[in-house]
């Protein structure tokens, strides 16, 4: 059995979840829409055995009979419809978060919350990039005029964006540009700033031993919003060397993470720098481009 | 002693307060306002850091030790930020002192994680889990959620008023008197596979009944031992207290 959990008319979920429709597998959908019809328990015996079930309407799940577990649950309390209160909503979470960490290591589960949070924070995520063997830019957070001039100074065209896991545009500020009130509310808020890294993009997602890469060619500084800012942008599927694919798939274990968008930048002296691991990838959207069975090969580690 | 030890906490955090006066002068208190005093770097090599508490700047080399007392910065935390952009600042907030405060060459009282900002805020089924996977007598856990309500029941996972406690940091120990040195061990064995220096374990009838590693100096004993530990001051006996706890739970 597997357990889906988000919304159904999410893209990336609605996707695994046609793929394992395709499969006939046996499937439910603890759907966030549905919250009202959701009951579970869970127990630890004192072997560390671990039991339960969860049933949403009239089906439940009996922890033993899991052979995959898929997360992408949105933190929106409108989506748990009308009946539920946000206490309710809340144990739910809480339980569906337990349940997704504490399951044995013989169930495929993409992926547990603790190996997710790791991009809850992208200058201590490059930790453990860096020891994989990729190259990272200078990096530093501040919120102080002072030192951002500093780096400025020593790293020319920088680039910022968000420190947590919150989607932002990134920005670029280019070597003798004035900054014309862009800051003015920096020293509120410490800011994250790279030295900017010329080159390709490359997305790579890792499923398991699979790797998956999309060359992006882009003349925006984020691809993700070329159209919006009337830039070009072209992406096909790539193929890695040998020793940078093995280097994704290593980053991804190490992190924790069965499934892992990986992004990669070849600068044009060849030299592969990696600016982050989204731990939560919305894979779709890249295969909509490459046509790269990234949805086929997650269900079929769902289904073990 | 050498430097201050820096605690990290809410602006009206009492147990923190008792901390700062057991700890002054050589203290600094940072709360989440403090993080919108320009000056704050976070850069990869620890030495490069530099922060502001009220008292003014200072870098990684002042300190002597933190003691983290924030899972996270909320929005409700940050009044001086336009409302608008709070829930964003928080999160940022929280990001930047995660990496901040890993990888410090000083005692943390906790570590960050990637889920806390202050060791792992685990839920008891997650504890005895992990407690029975290390070999340790341990209580059955439950969690319910949902339309399920559980019945009470304290023959589970979690600490009871007159379980046995241990609490241990970094090389100190408080235990009650002719505790059992098999608690003692157990309980080390639970903060070094945490990873954290900081652990308080329960028991109950020989089982291990609670685990709680967020560091709670409430009371004069543990005060002594979480001051001992960022003073980096030998580990020695420290004075028994009461065997049996009389309430748990000080958050």
């Amino acid at each position: 059995m597997i357990l889906l959990w988000g919304l159904p008319d999410e893209e990336p979920m609605a996707l695994v979840r046609r793929e394992l429709s395709a499969r006939d597998a046996d499937v439910v959908l603890l759907d966030q829409h549905r919250y009202a019809e959701v009951a579970g328990s869970l127990h630890v015996s004192e072997q560390a055995t671990v039991t339960g079930s969860v049933t949403i309407g009239d089906r439940t799940v009996d922890v033993d009979e899991l052979t995959g577990m898929y997360m992408r649950p949105y933190e929106l309390p409108e989506q748990h419809g009308a009946p539920v209160t946000p206490a309710q909503a809340a144990s739910v979470d809480a339980l569906l978060s337990v349940l997704f960490e504490v399951v044995p290591e013989t169930v495929a589960v993409i992926n547990r919350p603790s190996a997710m949070a790791s991009n809850d924070s992208k200058p201590a995520q490059l930790v453990p990039i860096e020891a994989s063997g990729f190259s990272v830019p200078a990096t530093v957070v501040t919120n102080d005029a002072e030192q951002l001039a500093d780096f400025r100074e020593r790293h020319g065209r920088v680039v910022y964006k968000s420190t947590s896991g919150i989607r932002s545009v990134a920005n670029v500020i280019d070597a003798h540009a004035t900054l014309d009130g862009r800051l003015d509310r920096l020293g509120t808020c410490a800011t994250q700033f790279q030295e900017f890294i010329p080159g390709d993009d490359y997305r790579v997602h890792v499923v398991g031993a699979d790797v998956f890469a999309a060359r992006i060619v882009c003349d925006a500084v984020d691809y993700r919003y070329a159209g919006m800012t009337g830039h070009s942008r072209s992406m096909t599927a790539a193929t890695l060397p040998d020793d940078v694919a093995e280097r994704a798939v290593r980053l991804t274990a190490s992190l924790g993470l069965l499934v892992a968008g990986v992004d990669l930048r070849l600068t044009p002296s060849g030299q592969w720098y990696c600016f982050e691991v989204n731990t939560s990838p919305a894979f779709s959207w890249f295969e909509s481009y490459t046509g790269q069975p990234i949805g086929e090969t997650i269900a079929r580690v769902l289904m073990g | 002693m050498t430097g201050a030890a820096l605690i990290v906490c809410a602006a009206e955090d009492a147990a923190a307060g008792d901390l700062a006066r057991r700890l002054a002068p050589d203290c600094l208190i940072v709360t989440p306002p403090d993080l919108s005093r320009a000056g704050w770097t976070y850069a990869g090599d620890p030495a490069l850091r530099r922060g502001v508490a009220d008292d003014g700047p200072f870098t990684v080399v002042d300190l002597c030790g933190v003691v983290t007392r924030l899972v996270a910065i909320e929005s409700s935390q940050l009044p001086h930020v336009r409302a608008v952009d709070r829930e964003y600042v928080a999160a940022e907030e929280t990001a930047f002192l995660r990496a901040w405060l890993r990888g410090l060459p000083v005692p943390v009282i906790n570590p960050p994680v990637p889920m806390s900002l202050s060791g792992p805020m685990w839920q008891p089924v997650q504890w005895a889990a992990f407690a029975a996977g290390l070999g340790i007598d341990t209580l059955a856990a439950q969690q319910v959620g949902g339309r399920t309500r559980a019945a009470p029941d304290t023959h589970l996972f979690g600490p009871e008023p007159g379980d046995h406690r241990v609490v241990v940091c970094g090389r100190g120990v408080l235990r009650g008197p002719g505790l059992d040195d098999r608690y003692l061990t157990q309980t080390q064995q639970l903060a070094a596979a945490a990873d954290v220096p900081y652990l308080t374990a329960y028991f109950r009838h020989d089982r291990l009944s609670g685990v709680d590693t967020w560091p709670a100096p409430t009371e004069p004993e543990v005060l002594d031992l979480v001051a001992a530990e960022l003073r980096n001051e030998p580990a020695g006996f420290r004075p028994p207290v009461a065997g049996r706890t009389s309430s748990v739970g000080s958050r």
